[in-house]
């Protein structure tokens, strides 16, 4: 992954192909660099729409190698959602095959002079590409099925768009192909589809035949790693046995209980219909139909916290929807029907829309921050916007940064969500998926081993405040990046009425004040 | 519910027994998470409550039991946290995301400590009452078979939709059921075709 392949579309001759070497950025991947390159390259106040824009697409740091877990690719712009930065994190085959390809990123640049729509493939043997009008306005599923016919189904890998990517619109999801070639997993946040879609390109076809393994300096050292990491995270309970059994929709039955379930669009915080569409229920009836409730969304996941959704025949609907379609299409909507769901997930996928957007949903409310504060400090100040998935990965115990935290008092909330911000950008850039946090929190073991094998990779010594530095680095840079496309501490903010209505059961507010929420980055 | 109200109901409820095969207990778990009643002897702690009467031990309780919400609220010390009369206890065995992490018991509790259980300290009323309980997840079948066996309560329309949505095959390996102490066909439970006579049932299992 030493070189980035450049494709400027607005030449009048035609999509320009450049493949320059990585340089200024060696040593980051996914998210450190899709920020890195956005923050530098793109003009912070341009819009997200037009040619100063670029859509970066990144493997992790460790994809391409047999590293456990590695497979998540990042995809970064300015986003025409929130205006700011933003990095969105996908499963699927692309980042393992695009990382064996020997890339570090792709990125689209420039804006074609036509409305022709334009299909990449890439080999080892160099990049096409090629007008095909043909794909206008076909969903994604529908589009895969023509690339499989058209380069065959073995080794390809698909990152593509579907009708509401080509029409810009900002709940546009980019999708990215599964082990059985479905466009089943999506970069769903902040609109990348429609930053794709400015770009004229429908499809990237990536085919990895005759690429082999990325290799580490320390093969020895990666293996016994990599190792020891895979029996932490089958061990550990929530790794181990939890998210392969029930995935994220688990969520549903134990948010309802504490109340802060989205329901009638935000109305109240626990739904009656929870144990009829919960991950409990959705496994037995995954099983049930001769579907799957354990399965992985690319190759070397050892959690494998997805599944397979069948209708009532036993026939493919959709992938197992998660937790945050659930809510968005079922509780909020007042939906208690698992195959009205899933229904309503393929769609989503189809026409390339985020679940969550199209639940009607604002991510602000996902995981109500007056039920659960400390989220809601990450929710206000993420450069990334409201999403949930910023401060997902938790490494206070085992990073020991900022010594420990009173439990009753704000200031804890503020330490923890900063610590949280910083190990979520420092994973996010190395293609780990982010469930890996569970086990890495518990067990300092599984936390060393993922630290050996990023050191063995690159063969240095990776420590714990390399962690840290890696995941600041990245966040001074998103920051830096919003400041000059205008952001200020006035956006760190929720709404309003967070802090004067009372969301029920519990009937709590958000009590952080405005002056703790600024302090989220002094570091 | 009125506490009272459900005490009544309890006393009137119709007893249902399922003999069957033992890997049949497993169809009946998803019984298990919308929640049911148990008898217990109450005031006491978790802690207690746990050991004592539903004979678990301190090492499975600290590593399989990563959720524990009294009234809808995260508990955090089970030997402080009081079970009452009428107490809604639900138990989760894994707790994903972030918003999971926070939920549990450890250092992110500070992110939802508005909503985190505060004991008032006053034991109330000790002696024999009843507990509702909500299992989830991993813990359906850790915990599933034992309560099953002893017998739950549980309301009658829940009851009766549950059993009625069960494949024919369930009932035909069924080895018998008795309801309020007589034999009758498992087909009557079949596609919604129980009636209950009250609001609760004592449901129980009798793997053979
Ligand atoms: S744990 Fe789930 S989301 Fe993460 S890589 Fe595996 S299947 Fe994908």
């Amino acid at each position: 992954m030493d070189k980035i392949l450049r494709i400027d579309m607005s030449g009048a001759g035609g999509p320009q192909v450049n493949e320059v070497p990585i340089g200024e950025y060696a040593g980051l991947g996914g998210r450190a660099l899709t920020s890195a390159i956005v923050s530098k390259e793109v003009p912070a106040t341009c819009h997200a729409l037009g040619s100063e824009n670029k859509l970066v697409i990144a493997p992790g740091l460790l994809s391409g190698t047999t590293a456990a877990m590695s497979g998540r690719i990042s995809i970064g712009c300015k986003s025409p959602l929130t205006g700011g930065i933003k990095e969105a994190n996908s499963g699927g085959q692309p980042s393992q095959v695009l990382a064996r390809l020997g890339y570090a990123a792709i990125v689209l640049e420039g804006k074609p002079p036509t409305d022709d729509l334009y299909k990449v493939f890439i080999n080892k043997d160099g990049v096409q590409i090629s007008i095909d009008n043909s794909l206008k306005m076909l969903p994604n599923y529908d589009l895969i099925d023509k690339m499989k016919s058209e380069y065959g189904d073995k080794k390809i890998a698909c990152i593509s768009i579907g009708p509401a990517g080509e029409m810009k619109m900002c709940s546009a999801s980019i999708a990215c192909t599964d082990m059985e070639l479905r466009p089943a997993r999506h970069a769903g946040r902040g609109g990348v589809g429609a930053v794709m879609g400015a770009k004229g390109v429908k499809v990237i076809v990536l085919d990895d035949t005759g690429m082999a393994m990325r290799s580490p300096k320390d093969p020895e050292k990666f293996k016994a790693a990599n190792k020891i990491f895979v029996e932490g995270l089958t061990s550990h309970p929530v790794t181990g046995e939890g998210l392969p059994a029930y995935g994220t929709n688990v969520l549903t039955n134990i948010l309802s209980e504490v109340g802060g379930y989205p329901t009638y669009n935000f109305k109240q915080g626990s739904f009656d219909g929870a144990s009829k569409i919960s991950g409990e229920t959705q496994a037995e009836t995954e099983t049930a139909r001769g579907g799957l409730a354990t399965h992985g969304c690319h190759r070397g996941c050892v959690i494998r916290c997805s599944g397979v959704y069948n209708d009532k025949d036993g026939h493919f609907l959709t992938k197992q929807p998660e937790y945050e379609t659930v809510w968005a299409h079922g509780g909020n909507c007042g939906i208690d029907d698992l195959d009205t769901i899933a229904m309503l997930d393929f769609l989503d996928d189809n026409y390339g829309v985020d679940t969550i957007e199209m639940g009607n949903a604002i991510a602000v409310a996902m995981e109500d921050p007056r039920a659960v504060q400390g989220i809601g400090v990450t929710y206000a100040t993420s450069p990334m916007g409201a999403d949930h998935t910023a401060g997902y990965a938790v490494a206070q115990n085992v990073l020991k940064v900022g010594g420990d935290v009173d439990a009753l008092k704000p200031e804890g909330q503020v330490e923890i969500s900063r610590n949280l911000q910083i190990a979520t950008a420092a994973i996010d850039s190395t293609g780990m998926c982010l469930f890996i946090a569970f086990a890495i929190l518990d067990q300092p073991e599984t936390f060393q081993a993922m630290l050996d094998i990023i050191g063995a990779y690159s063969g240095t010594e990776f420590t714990a405040d390399g962690v840290t530095e890696l995941g600041k680095k990245v966040l001074t840079m998103e920051r830096d990046f919003n400041a000059r496309a205008g952001f200020t501490k006035a956006h760190d903010r929720l709404p309003g009425y967070f802090k004067t209505e009372a969301f029920p059961p519990h009937n709590v507010t958000f009590g952080v004040t405005d002056e703790e929420l600024d302090k989220v980055f002094d570091w | 519910m009125e506490t009272t109200e459900i005490r009544e109901q309890l006393q009137k409820a119709v007893t249902l027994s399922l003999d069957l095969a033992e890997k049949q207990i497993a169809d009946l778990f998803l019984l298990l998470q919308k929640g049911f009643f148990v008898s217990a002897c109450v005031g006491c702690t978790i802690h207690d409550f746990f050991i004592e009467q539903l004979g678990l031990s301190p090492e499975y309780i600290q590593s399989r039991i990563q959720g524990i919400f009294l009234d809808g609220k995260p508990a955090d010390d089970l030997e402080i946290a009081i079970i009452r009369d009428g107490a809604r206890l639900t138990l989760s065995g894994t707790m994903p995301g972030l918003v999971g992490i926070a939920l549990r018991r450890g250092p992110l509790a500070v992110f939802r400590h508005s909503i985190t259980h505060r004991e008032a300290g006053d034991y109330g009323y000790s002696g024999e009452g009843f507990v509702q309980l909500k299992l989830l997840n991993l813990l359906m079948k850790d915990m599933g078979p034992e309560l099953l066996r002893k017998g739950i309560y549980i309301q009658s329309t829940d009851l009766a939709e549950y059993l009625g949505n069960l494949p024919t095959g369930f009932w035909q390996e069924c080895k018998s059921v008795s309801l309020d102490g007589a034999q009758v066909a498992p087909e009557m439970f079949q596609k919604g075709r129980w009636i209950p006579a009250s609001e609760m049932a004592k449901f129980s299992v009798a793997p053979g």
